[in-house]
């Protein structure tokens, strides 16, 4: 029972491009999660940063079974899950969850919320139907959501309560591991505020390990021990929070941080540095950030730079990161 | 994926507070068009309650009587009341389309759900045969068989059916794509969900609106179709009288001048389907402005 | 900088009517913007200040109207001119950016047509003409080689660029005003960088005055020169930009400011704000923060709160928070 209790090893996800047509069929892949690694450990946040596009609600989804990767493992407390068949995966199921970005698409408006908590019970058939209701109450008391709330459908609520409905369906399982897809980007900042200081008291009460994917460094750093970045599909670097917002090693990295608010960011002055030249990788070779970074080499465009460890738990992905040990 | 967050012109919801006092407040389409449809139905079914004259006892001495207060809306060619002949009319003419419209709707609910669910490949096969069916003339069909099948109620009920289940296929094959994707599908895949249990609990709910919208609309379709049968003597077959066999009768005996003949069953097709296009335009702008 | 400033807003009042009754949307909101100097109206969503906006640019929705005070446009009260005059004044000098790029593009026109669409109804432009203002305001907004780009249609370009020609687009008859309504929200972080970074460059080379409306105030920190906070309709604190983050005065505008996490200080644990705004609908009598104010005394409960402090920094509450030097 040692090690991580998700390890995720060299996933790539590929979808066929949407080109429609018979006799056309298969000629566009695209690599939306590209040999991605890292592992979360028990009781550990790892926060997942990357902006639209990047693939980290693919990769999310890979994670909790909802997308089949197209290579590479996905092991949880041991056991690589991509392998199993559906019906051993079951007893997998209640341990990993997942809450959506937008609570408005996540619950069924035409469920109560009392259905709507009970349901993962009712699929997975946990514990004694008698006992669902009290465990909904409980759960729902647990986020913060009043009792009444049982018999009245999801429209009822407020964005930030629905996200709160949301959380405690994700928590009636009594999982191990919850994938954080954006849990906070539609929502207010007072609101966004108590979801996040939610999500840190759950994790402290039930030992929880979080998956947290967001484009939000400010939320990430403020839940996450460790953060992947995440460009492309590609992971690009990987750190402990504070070393890598202290030092990002990875220029897109720095230019994530130089792009966040001052008000954000505090004092530290990281100038937003526009590429010398522009310089485009060869398709599928070079490094996918090339043509946007001001530190690119002439390698850079043919040579796909290798995941390497540069100290204490740290592993970039460029052939010539920014000093990182200061 | 989803949305943009709604926070440009944060105050779009202020104008929708019509749930002001969480009161139900009857889209008011819905509830004329449901009223006068009620009343339709009323006349048809509960009318022979109050006025009793039998629709088919032939009284030689009083043809072709115009309305008055003997005979409200007059007499036929054959002197029968044409009150009484216009409510047992309606039976026909209102519940084959009915009934025939429920018919639709399970079968296009059925093929849509099947095709929406199924595998890319066998969902393509399957809309690539309701293109075909969707290809032949609908009437021309209906004539086809209407000319090798004895006709009834029970049999224009299925032939009816048969012929108007496509549309909502479609309909229903797209929104379960739809629906497919959303979060909360996803959601309880993630908690094992089978099919079955996707198309039980959450998409079958998912689908109901449309089905009511597209049943009201079809009823009003399957009454002109009927009527138009019935005019060409395919319908209900005398001596049954059917909304749309009493207008077929009435117009091939205009020239003895019995407007009433025509007029009213030709007003109570009318006002029939106006008042399901009436629920069915109301329920659909309750739908979207939901 | 002397004279009248360029907009002055006093008093503003929108009010909807429903079953006979008038209810006050946004109340008693007067603020001053000169020439060059970019306001920052900032809230959360339903506070009134994409009302506000809204009331300036002359694009209330249906049911609601301005209901007293003025709008001043270089000294004249707009609200006495005719809808026509008014319109046509609204036309030359005041421009208007959105949240959604797309939705102000057509996206069946070639860019440079929609960019001088207004310029050539305003100043009757021919063809050669026009193509030359399009193409030096896709310059001033920094769209990379312009010249090539004219004839491309909106969905050719990124969200960021197209956001940039919709900021062309608004600039085409040289407005004096920009109201600038949560433009960047919808984009990634890097981009919105740089979109932040072109406002204010506009603003200072061509004494451009902003209204930026935003529900996040970290953005503005580094470049609004003034402050404003709504709250259920009303201003609660109204501030330059300095002062107000050196220390905010009113317990919502500091609950607003300590619910954005800062990557300094993860530990800090973010300001819980219970409860929701009212609804205009049902708006408490006094201060209408009073129900979820921490610091809330009984007057808080009777009595619109007056003005505390001077006119660097001025909080609509009955017991503010002690002003900070700065």
């Amino acid at each position: 029972m040692s090690g991580p209790l998700l390890g995720v090893e060299d996933l790539t996800i590929a979808f066929e491009q949407g080109v429609g047509g018979l006799l056309r069929r298969g000629q566009g892949l695209f690599t939306a999660v590209d040999h991605v690694s890292f592992a979360i450990g028990r009781g550990e946040c790892v926060g997942l940063i990357g902006e639209s596009g990047s693939g980290k609600t693919t990769l999310g989804r890979a994670v909790v079974q909802l997308i089949a990767p197209s290579a590479g493992l996905i092991r949880f407390d041991g056991t690589d899950l991509t392998a199993l068949p559906a019906r051993a995966l079951r007893p997998y199921r209640p341990r990993l969850q997942i809450v959506f970005q937008d609570p408005t698409e996540s619950l069924n408006p035409r469920f109560s919320v009392e259905e709507i908590v009970t349901e993962p019970l009712r699929l997975l058939k946990l514990g004694e139907r008698a006992g669902w209701r009290e465990r909904a109450l409980r759960l729902l008391r647990q986020v913060g959501v009043t009792d009444d709330a049982l018999s009245r459908p999801p429209r009822h609520f407020s964005g930030g309560q629905r996200q709160r409905i949301a959380i405690a369906r994700a928590l009636v399982t009594e999982p191990e591991l919850i994938v954080l897809d954006e849990p906070t980007s539609g929502l207010d900042v007072s609101m966004q505020a108590r979801i996040l200081n939610l999500l840190r008291d759950l994790q402290g009460r039930f030992g929880l390990s979080y998956l947290f994917i967001s484009h939000d460094i400010g939320a990430v750093s403020y839940l996450a021990a460790r953060v992947a970045v995440l460009y492309r599909g590609v992971l690009v670097e990987l750190a402990p929070t504070r070393a890598l917002i202290a030092h990002p090693a990875h220029p897109y990295t720095a230019a994530l941080l130089g792009a966040l608010p001052s008000w954000v960011r505090g004092r530290s002055e990281l100038p937003a540095a526009e590429p010398t030249r522009i310089v485009a990788a060869v398709p599928g070779q070079g490094c996918p950030y090339a043509a946007r970074c001001p530190r690119v080499l002439e390698r850079c465009r043919t040579q796909r730079p290798e995941r390497r460890a540069i100290g204490a738990g740290r592993e970039v992905a460029c052939h010539n990161p920014l000093d990182s040990a200061a | 994926m989803s949305e943009a967050a709604p926070r440009r012109w944060g105050f779009l919801p202020l104008l929708r507070w019509g749930e002001f006092g969480r009161r139900w407040r009857p889209e008011p389409l819905v509830a004329a068009g449901l009223a006068m449809f009620l009343a339709l139905a009323a006349f048809a079914w509960l009318g022979p309650l109050f006025y009793t004259a039998s629709p088919y006892a032939i009284h030689a001495h009083r043809l072709f009587l115009p309305p008055s207060l003997r005979h409200p809306l007059g007499t036929d060619d054959l002197g029968r009341s044409f009150l009484a002949r216009m409510m047992y009319g309606g039976q026909p003419s209102l519940g084959v389309a009915i009934v025939g419209s429920v018919v639709a709707m399970l079968i296009g609910l059925g093929y849509g759900m099947t095709s929406g669910l199924s595998p890319p490949r066998l969902d393509k096969a399957l809309m690539r045969l309701l293109d075909a069916i969707l290809a032949l003339p609908t009437l021309v069909l209906m004539i086809f068989f209407a000319a090798i099948v004895p006709l009834g109620p029970l049999s224009l009920i299925l032939l009816l059916g048969l012929v108007s289940w496509p549309g909502l296929a479609r309909i229903v094959r797209n929104e379960v794509l739809a629906y497919k994707e959303r979060d909360y599908v996803l959601a309880a895949r993630q908690y094992g969900a089978g099919t079955g249990y996707l198309a039980r609990r959450h998409l079958l709910r998912a689908m109901f609106p449309i089905v009511v919208v597209n049943a009201t609309f079809t009823v009003a379709d399957l009454i002109l179709t009927l009527a138009g049968l019935s005019f060409l003597g395919l319908g209900i077959q005398p001596p049954t009288p059917s909304w749309g066999g009493l207008l077929g009768n009435g117009s091939n005996l205009a020239i003895t001048g019995s407007w009433w003949l025509i007029l009213f069953p030709g007003v109570a097709i009318l006002l029939a389907i106006l008042s399901l296009n009436l629920v069915g335009q109301g329920l659909l702008n309750r739908l979207e402005g939901r | 900088m002397s004279g009248a400033p360029l907009v002055a807003v006093e008093d503003l009042r929108v009010t909807a009517r429903r079953a006979g009754r008038t209810y006050p949307i946004v109340e008693d909101v007067s603020f001053k913007i000169e020439a060059g100097g970019l306001l920052a109206l900032v809230g959360e969503s339903g506070c009134g200040k994409s009302l506000t906006a809204a009331a300036l640019l002359g694009l209330l929705p249906w049911g609601l109207a301005v209901d007293g005070g003025q709008i001043r446009l270089e000294g004249q009260n707009v609200l006495e001119l005719t809808p026509t005059q008014w319109r046509r004044l609204r036309g030359r000098k005041v421009g208007a950016v959105f949240q959604n790029p797309l939705a102000a593009l057509n996206p069946s026109l070639p860019i440079w047509k929609q960019v001088v669409e207004s310029a050539e109804l305003t100043f009757r432009l021919d063809r050669a003409a026009a193509r030359a203002r399009a193409l030096e305001l896709l310059e001033l907004v920094g769209v990379p080689q312009a010249a090539q780009r004219l004839d491309d249609y909106p969905h050719q370009f990124s969200g960021g660029m197209r956001q940039r020609v919709a900021i062309a687009l608004a600039l085409a008859c040289d407005p004096r005003l920009l109201v600038a309504d949560e433009p960047t929200t919808a984009l990634d972080l890097i981009t919105q960088a740089e979109i932040l970074r072109l406002l204010n460059r506009l603003r200072l080379e061509r004494g451009l005055a902003v209204l930026f409306i935003t529900h996040d105030l970290s953005l503005v920190a580094e470049y609004a020169d003034q402050v404003m906070v709504m709250y259920a309709g009303r201003v609660v604190e109204q501030a330059e930009a300095r002062r107000f983050f050196a220390g905010p005065r009113h317990p919502y505008s500091r609950a607003l400011l300590g619910a954005i996490p800062r990557l300094a200080t993860p530990e800090v644990r973010l300001t819980d704000i219970e409860g929701l705004p009212p609804s205009p609908f049902e708006y408490p009598p006094g201060c209408r923060f009073a129900p979820r104010c921490p610091r809330v005394i009984e007057p808080c409960r009777r009595e619109l709160p007056p003005p505390a402090g001077d006119q660097r920094q001025r909080a609509f509450c009955h017991r503010p928070f002690a002003q900070e030097p700065g």
